[in-house]
């Protein structure tokens, strides 16, 4: 086998064949892939290792929702349809044969509220105020292909719109099974969910389901801030709440938080999250993705450069 | 001579201690009468939030008689450490011994803001502190808790309700 003729600079493992073309240098090649091979494997743990580490936007806000104040008037669904500009309801805000059966947030309707135990039992009813939980490390973020998820500095999750094709992963990926999937509008897939009213909250306005609860269910404020009112009325009240914030650890913690008063297993909350965000399972496959997009073609293409040299040199 | 001198002595302190009460009671934080129900609200016009329905009607006698004790609706803590009684009571000793309800009583929207503040989100906004209040005993009575139109049953007036009147 005839060596090609050696680049007199030596650096870059180019040279100039004898017909004028660029040929490689066998051992730089080799030199330039055991480099990007290593940064290939080496790029992804690393890059998981200090994502590992996010602590969260320092500011964000948060939902408290405290479920034993709640008591079904339904007006933050109301406020919500008014709030986000939604088609009227089928059934009005102040009717109670909804909760007859248990309902999911719909391309209509961001939030909807479901009762738990029967209204003439033994004690009071149990409402469980359902939306988006705007997760920390938002699952639908990592599974969408297109980056329509973005998790925004003041807490909200977003979607776009404007770069989503349909795929709906983001309905399979979120363990709370938020997002909704308008079929209505078949020629623009359309996701929908729960916005956190973040347009009202950049313009110094508090969501809008916030704002109208009456009873004071909800209370809006930097998630830090209501972590500590929640331990504070779980140390306060022992007897009122069970032990436990929902949100603040599960799949990596949530920005709206609950309080309640029976077990959160009873009201449907899925309780079988790890405490890791569920992106960790998938982090560093998928870091590793555009690492294999960008650079097994400059791979490959090297390869396929130096056997058409020995090719035609053969 | 020096009997004169006692009796004017004695006629003075008798004029001071006759009219001391009446000094006290004309100060602006005065006390007020001394039966306690005389003073207290009969029914109370509750407007200063009303949006959506009518102003509420409370009847606040009616709740004396039933709810049993002060506590039930003033001072309701949700076992927080109670306050201070003079934080929300103006009391002179002479009114103490008989009834604490004498004083002032502050008004709740002076510790619960109108709307939301993100200085205080540990306690309740108004709106919140009068439901809180209210269903803390009414819940399912009637349907209130139990039913969205519940709210129309015993406390609200809706918009229809309103314009039949």
């Amino acid at each position: 086998m005839e060596k090609p003729v050696k680049d007199a600079g030596g650096g870059n493992g180019r040279a100039e064949g004898k017909d004028g073309r660029a040929t490689v240098n066998r051992r730089d090649f080799l030199r330039g892939v055991a480099v990007v091979g290593g940064a290939a494997l080496l790029g992804a743990p690393s890059d998981a290792e200090a994502l590992h580490d996010l602590t969260g936007w320092p500011d964000r806000m948060g939902m408290l929702t405290d479920l034993t104040e709640c008591v079904g008037c339904r007006t933050c669904e109301s406020a919500c349809n008014a709030a986000n500009g939604l088609p009227a309801p089928e059934v009005p805000f102040d009717e109670k044969s909804v909760f007859e059966k248990k309902r999911r947030p719909t391309a209509s309707a961001y939030t909807v509220v479901n009762r738990y135990g029967s209204a003439n039992g033994s004690g009071n009813p149990v409402y469980r105020k359902v939306q988006c939980n705007h997760c920390e490390e938002p699952s639908c973020a990592s599974a969408c292909p297109v980056h329509a998820y973005t998790k925004t500095p003041e807490g909200p999750v977003l979607y776009n719109q404007d770069v989503c094709f349909g795929c709906r992963y983001c309905m399979i990926a979120c363990p709370y099974y938020a997002p909704a999937y308008d079929y209505e509008s078949a020629l623009e897939p359309k996701v929908v969910k729960c916005t956190m009213c973040h347009g009202r909250i950049k313009a110094g306005v508090i969501p809008a389901c916030a704002e109208n609860c009456p009873v004071g269910a909800i209370t809006f404020g930097k998630r830090e801030k209501l972590l500590k009112i929640a331990r504070d009325r779980i140390r306060k009240s022992p007897d009122r709440y069970v032990d436990q914030i929902y949100g603040e650890v599960e799949a990596g913690g949530t920005s709206w938080l609950y309080l309640s008063g029976v077990p959160f297993g009873q009201l449907d909350y899925p309780t079988n999250l790890p405490r890791k965000p569920i992106v960790e399972n998938t982090k560093g496959f998928l870091s590793a993705v555009p690492l294999v997009f960008t650079l097994w073609p400059a791979l490959l293409g090297l390869c396929y450069t130096a056997n058409r040299n020995k090719e035609e040199k053969g | 001579m020096k009997t004169k001198a006692v009796l004017t002595i004695a006629l003075c302190w008798m004029v001071a201690v006759a009219t001391a009460p009446f000094a006290v009671a004309g100060t602006p934080a005065g006390r007020q009468a001394a039966s306690p129900k005389g003073k207290m609200p009969g029914t109370v016009l509750l407007g200063s939030l009303a949006v959506k329905y009518a102003p509420v009607k409370f009847d606040h006698e009616k709740h004396v008689g039933t709810a049993g004790s002060c506590n039930e609706c003033h001072h309701q803590h949700r076992g927080q450490e109670t306050p201070l009684c003079g934080g929300c009571h103006t009391i002179d000793a002479s009114s103490f011994k008989k009834n604490v309800q004498l004083g002032r009583i502050r008004p709740c929207r002076e510790c619960h803001p109108a709307s939301y503040d993100a200085g205080k989100l540990d306690r309740p906004t108004l709106s919140a502190a009068y439901h809180q209040a209210c269903i803390k005993c009414h819940r399912e009575v009637g349907s209130v808790g139990t039913d969205p139109k519940g709210c129309t049953e015993m406390c609200h007036e809706s918009p229809a309700q309103a314009r039949a009147r």
